[in-house]
């Protein structure tokens, strides 16, 4: 059935499709960037593939390896249909690293597409929320390039003071100019 | 007590009478099963919008898998989802096998499927043992707890450990199962389905706890599927998607169950889904038992499994063998594979690339959870903060396979 | 396909409803083991820790042990394939030469940082001699500072007896030159 699939794209999208290949009972399909999401929505909508199910998109970075550097990875499947397929788009370094945002096909995009940002430094394009994931907000660089280092250490986000600022600066509760005046003390004894 | 309304409707914050409240939930507090971050805009004890942060259990998995043999992965697989370990290392074993294309003897095949329904059910236990919790029956949990107190100890006996199970390897499992393993499993099984049964009672018809679960943190199906929900989450609004009946793997084609389905997609549908898959886990156990065939627990292949202890103390042959697979690690063909299993919160995948020397090129976990909590604030949006506490058990966070 | 809701009920009856019904069944079911517990024992899990233990069964993975050979010595010969396959990197050796030549290596120094160990076990099954195991059937005790977990040699090895793995011992001439 999975094959089938590969076969429609490439008849379908003629020069969109770069290459498809059946690896051990996977089947993928290696496309071009610009034809991506039309292709989502195509499987998504076509009665015969109905790909409801959005399940997984990452990226695999050959560094040197390979040009281009990074596989962006799409699993997609069919809980209906009981079919599931594999979209690559080969993205390079640098301003090439971006893929267009498939967000509006499938909204469960969102998170992982977060996380290919976050991880990757591959830039989702038109995601509604493009923010680090799993990392904190200051955090450098992209932890699963492998060009970063595996014991490589950043500088812990430096502990906040202790909030009793805020309160002296709101003296209007007296409960709370109370509160602040009990962690001020607590805060000294420590 | 009262049943919150739980209209969908996109919510304007701004045309609220007062300055809606901020509040922070998290990342550690008691209610939260993980540690993760909420934050919440309330009007009155109306949640009207929520943001999720995640993050803070990120331990690297996926980079820890890049420097570690195929073999170490085990170790740290055990830990994505901790409540269910075994389903974990059956999930990514499969994912190896499946690559190198390794057949795994069938008397492997039938102690991993034992070993990850036990996993499951303790999984379910904890679920439903720490909502009915978090709502107020602490003697529940405890029962609970107590129910999976009798099925860690079986994780116990076979493997060595409770959590931290390390269990399976490439190829089949690190040993066979002990002697008496068999009637210990059948007598824990009935001894933890008899506390399940006064859980039951204390718990599911229960008026508060009905209440509280009734009609919360709805999702309709539609939703359901377009956030990639999995598992019992999905389950739960009525679609009869179970990755061992759809795409059977390891050997759950020959066993019978069934798979329950909710109709509402509510927190009381999710707690009965548990519930009840904690009996067909049982069926299923039951039938492998007595269908069990003899033969050897790991597959035979040199490339995965190391030499017998005897002619590795003797033969220069397998001598050299044994130091080839523990210095170089498993070689694994050049190649890439996604492969999945239902875990206890649904699909758990493994996307794993080669490059033919003894280290993962790539290893990526598609944790069930991940897709899940995305949705977390759609269910939680219009109702009220008490809520959060089911809605967010329902789901089955585990920060482990979530942050990864 | 089992219908949950069809299976457990859907609505509350009105019995049910009535909240009274349920929580006495739920309050009987409490009293019964309470009595149960407090007049019997016969029936409790729980154990009055330390005073009675539970025995690991007999896979646990407990502390490890370094065997000895028959005249006392380390059997351990310093091969490293515990300290390669060991993922949480704790295993250190320092290898020596020893002076009988059918021996060649021995560990000068084997220290194991338990605070660091997963206790995943695969150290004792990459071990081609049987020098090192897990059987103990003892977890680590708690320690003042971290420095008390790093054991050395000496310790495993009062862990550890004499092996009983026949090695290297087919053939009677074995080792002889
Ligand atoms: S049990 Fe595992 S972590 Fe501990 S020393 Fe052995 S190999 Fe290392
Ligand atoms: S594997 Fe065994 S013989 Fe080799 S260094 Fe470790 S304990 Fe010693």
């Amino acid at each position: 059935m999975s094959q089938a699939i590969l076969e429609r794209l490439k008849e379908r999208y003629e020069d969109g499709v770069v290459e498809t290949a059946t690896e051990r009972g996977d089947d993928c399909a290696v496309l071009k960037r610009e034809i991506l999401v039309d292709v989502c929505r195509f499987l998504k909508d076509d009665a015969d593939f109905a790909m409801n199910l959005f399940v997984d998109v990452t990226a695999v970075d050959w560094l040197d390896r390979r040009t281009p550097r990074f596989d962006v990875v799409f699993q997609l499947k069919s809980i209906t249909k009981r079919h599931r397929v594999t979209l690559k788009v080969r993205v390079d370094d640098g301003d090439d690293a971006w893929v267009p945002s498939v967000t509006g096909v499938w909204r469960g995009a969102d998170w992982f597409e977060r996380e290919l940002w976050d991880m990757f430094g591959v830039r989702v394009d038109g995601h509604p929320n493009l923010r680090r994931i799993l990392m904190w907000d200051g955090f450098e660089g992209h932890p699963l390039r492998k060009d970063y280092p595996v014991a490589g250490r950043q500088p812990l986000v430096p502990l906040r003071k202790s909030e009793v600022h805020v309160f002296e600066n709101n003296p209007v509760d007296p409960f709370v100019v109370g509160l602040g005046v009990v962690r001020e003390k607590s805060d000294g004894d420590a | 007590m009262a049943t919150p309304e739980t209209a969908r409707d996109p919510l304007d914050v701004d045309d609220l009478p007062m300055e809606p409240m901020v509040l922070k939930m998290g990342p550690s507090h008691p209610t939260m099963h993980g540690v993760i971050e909420l934050t919440l805009r309330l009007d009155g004890e109306t949640v009207r919008a929520a943001d999720v942060e995640i993050g803070y259990l990120h331990r690297g998995f996926e980079k820890m898998g890049e420097v570690s043999t195929w073999n170490q992965v085990f170790a740290y697989a055990d830990r994505l989802n901790y409540n269910s370990p075994m389903l974990n290392e059956l999930g990514y074993a499969m994912a190896v096998e499946k690559l190198m294309g390794v057949d795994v003897p069938e008397r492997a095949q039938f102690l991993r499927v034992i070993a990850s329904e036990i996993s499951r059910i303790c999984d379910h236990l904890t679920c439903v043992g720490a909502g009915a919790m978090e709502l107020g029956a602490f003697t529940a949990f405890l029962y609970a707890v107590k129910a999976r107190e009798f099925l860690y100890e079986l994780l116990e006996k076979i493997s060595g450990h409770r959590l931290t199970v390390n269990y399976m390897r490439v190829g089949g499992v690190w040993l066979d199962m002990p002697d008496g393993w068999d009637g210990a499993v059948r007598q824990a099984l009935t001894d933890a389905a008899g506390v399940m049964r006064e859980f039951h009672k204390l718990v599911t018809r229960h008026r508060i706890f009905f209440d509280r679960m009734e009609g919360v943190g709805i999702i309709s199906q539609e939703d359901a599927l377009a956030w990639g929900f999995t598992g019992p989450c999905l389950r739960s609004t009525g679609i009869d998607y179970d990755i061992r009946k759809a795409h059977p793997y390891s050997c759950y084609d020959r066993f019978d169950f069934d798979i329950p389905v909710g109709d509402k997609g509510d927190n009381y549908d999710r707690y009965l889904i548990r519930l009840e898959e904690i009996e067909q886990s049982r069926r299923i156990i039951e039938q492998a038992f007595d269908r069990m065939p003899g033969g050897p627990v790991v597959s035979s292949d040199p490339r995965v499994a190391l030499p017998e202890k005897g002619p590795v103390y003797n033969t220069i042959e397998s001598m050299m063998n044994h130091f080839k697979l523990v210095y170089d690690g498993i070689r694994v063909p050049p190649g890439a594979v996604y492969s999945f299993s239902e875990a206890a919160n649904g699909e758990l995948g493994f996307y794993i690339v080669a490059d033919g020397t003894g280290k993962p090129y790539r290893v990526r976990v598609r944790g069930p959870v991940f897709a899940i909590m995305q949705a977390l604030p759609q269910m939680l949006i219009g109702g009220m903060i008490a809520d959060i506490v089911p809605t967010f058990d329902g789901i089955n966070m585990i920060a482990g396979e979530l942050d990864r | 396909m089992i219908r949950v809701r069809e299976k457990y009920g859907d609505r509350m009856t009105a019995l049910e409803s009535s909240y009274l019904t349920e929580t006495l069944k739920g309050l009987s079911i409490t009293l019964r083991h309470f009595l149960e517990n407090t007049l019997t024992r016969k029936n409790t899990v729980t154990l009055n820790y330390p005073e009675e233990k539970k025995p690991y069964p007999e896979r646990f993975r407990g502390l490890h042990r370094l065997m000895k050979r028959d005249d006392g010595q380390v059997r351990c010969v310093a091969c490293m394939c515990c300290a390669t396959v060991c993922p949480a990197h704790c295993i250190k050796i320092e290898a020596g030469e020893h002076d009988d030549h059918r021996i060649e290596k021995f560990p000068i120094e084997f220290s194991i940082d338990w605070l660091r160990c997963v206790y995943c076990g695969l150290c004792v099954d990459a071990c081609p001699c049987d020098a090192i195991r897990m059987d103990t059937g003892e977890h680590p005790k708690p320690q003042i500072d971290r420095n008390g977990f790093l054991t050395t040699k000496i310790d495993l090895m009062k862990l550890g007896g004499p092996s009983v793995a026949v090695q290297g011992g087919v053939r009677p001439d074995n080792g002889e030159g």
